[in-house]
């Protein structure tokens, strides 16, 4: 049995890279990105798994970082969205206007993108209810609802 | 961030993790975490002497048909129950807990153990007459202890659990997963939110079986309420709702208005059903 006590250096796979980082078993990953490993893309919104703004891919599924343990991501491809380099999704929500303020915007992305990938076509309800999981509070929704539209086009142009 | 200093526990079986539980008195058993992080962080929750991470435990997580039953290892994310969909009546019901994104962390298990007032995902369970598999410390150094118990047996507004219980997995009749089932949920904002009622009913031959959450502190289920709604199940609806007891009155919403709300979700439940 693994066991975790007090400050341990761990290693985790993020945006395909092994980083290192000194971690206590009650550090969130959030917090583990933000503060030990400079990948302030992933934003700290509620701390309470409401708002989304902390998404992350976690072995490809979109997942609230603020709720994850960092201890408990060994073995685990975390993605950021600094990880993504230049990602479709990401041009669709430029060109769509995707984004207001910015700061659920690499939430949202994160999560349009592991949307896409698994609904490669146009399924409304499935966007509904992927996308109920990150807040805009500048209530950007049609420039968003609108760039899911666009990267699926430019994710498959022949269609 | 959780501020307390605790260690981190990660099993390879339920025998170890029972006995991880037995070296720090007052750990909690880790899955999703989605409540442990959250409660911790508002120290809302007892403190943490050490948290016991049970997902890799192979029985756990188990998603497959056994001979007449399903198993479903207790923990399975919410997510993962949906998309296998072996249980539809369950799927639904879980598609109405939380986000799409919670539901990729919230174990099955966890929903149904947790401390808080709704626990969704037990009302199929219950109706479905799913049994659940566990293991227990054992008394003074005795090893540990396995068990197998009806879901309805040991469900009494919460699951009744001996100290250290470790929820294994729950099997379901694979007849149970086919028969009819409606279910409705209304929240006082949007689909992302706690219920003010969800109603979940299930059809057997002329047996109809009702399990509510939202109106009461916990889930209920009554063998008196489902008597009274299969023996004349339309002018009954009234009668069965009185045998349900108080209903809470919060910031979602008053006591009268879920009861006319469970109301209208049990008739057209049976409308659906008839």
């Amino acid at each position: 049995m693994k066991e975790i006590s007090g400050t341990t250096e761990l290693c985790l796979c993020v945006n395909g890279e092994e980083r290192r980082a000194s971690v206590r078993p009650g550090d969130t990953l959030m917090r583990v990105l933000r503060e030990k490993l400079g990948l302030t893309g992933t934003k700290c919104g509620c701390e309470n798994g409401d708002c989304g703004a902390c998404t992350v891919l976690f072995d490809g599924k979109p997942t609230k970082s603020c709720m994850v343990l960092a201890v408990e991501c060994d073995g685990i491809e975390i993605t950021t969205i600094e990880g993504l380099a230049t990602h479709p999704v990401q041009q669709a929500f430029t060109e769509e206007n995707g984004f207001q303020c910015g700061f659920c915007t690499p939430g949202m992305i994160l999560n349009a993108v592991a949307l896409v990938t698994a609904h490669p076509e146009t399924d409304e309800e499935a966007d509904r209810e992927w996308m109920q999981s990150n807040l805009c509070r500048c209530t950007g929704y049609e420039g968003i609802r609108n760039a899911l539209a666009t990267a699926r086009i430019l994710l498959n142009p022949q269609d | 961030m959780i501020a307390a200093e605790f260690p981190y526990l990660r099993a390879d079986t339920a025998e170890e993790a029972v006995d991880a539980w037995s070296r720090y008195k007052g750990a909690r058993y880790l899955a999703g975490g989605t409540e442990i992080t959250t409660s911790a962080r508002r120290t809302a929750a007892p403190a943490v002497t050490a948290l016991v991470d049970i997902k890799h435990i192979p029985e756990v997580n188990i998603h497959e048909m056994q001979k007449d039953f399903l198993i479903l290892g207790a923990a399975l994310t919410l997510a993962d129950v949906v998309e296998g969909d072996a249980f539809p009546f369950l799927s639904a019901t879980l598609r109405g807990i939380a986000d799409h994104s919670v539901r990729n962390r919230l174990t099955l298990g966890g929903n149904v153990t947790g401390m808080l007032p709704y626990r969704e995902a037990v009302l199929p369970l219950l109706l479905a007459d799913a049994s659940l598999q566990s293991i227990a410390p054992g008394k003074e150094g005795a090893p540990p202890v396995r068990r197998e118990q009806k879901l309805k047996d040991v469900f009494d507004k919460r699951l009744i659990l001996a100290p250290g219980e470790l929820v294994l997995s729950f099997s379901v009749p694979i007849t149970a997963t086919e028969l009819a089932w409606s279910h409705h949920r209304k929240t006082r904002t949007g689909p992302v939110d706690y219920p003010l009622v969800t109603s979940c009913l299930i059809r057997e031959e002329e047996e109809i079986r009702l399990a509510i959450s939202g109106a009461h502190p916990y889930p209920v289920r009554s063998d008196e309420v489902d008597a009274a709604l299969t023996k004349d199940s339309v002018v009954a609806v009234d009668q069965a709702i009185g045998l349900l007891g108080a209903f809470r009155t919060d910031a979602r919403g008053s006591a009268d208005y879920r009861t006319a709300l469970l109301g209208n979700m049990i008739r057209a439940s049976l409308e659906e059903l008839s």
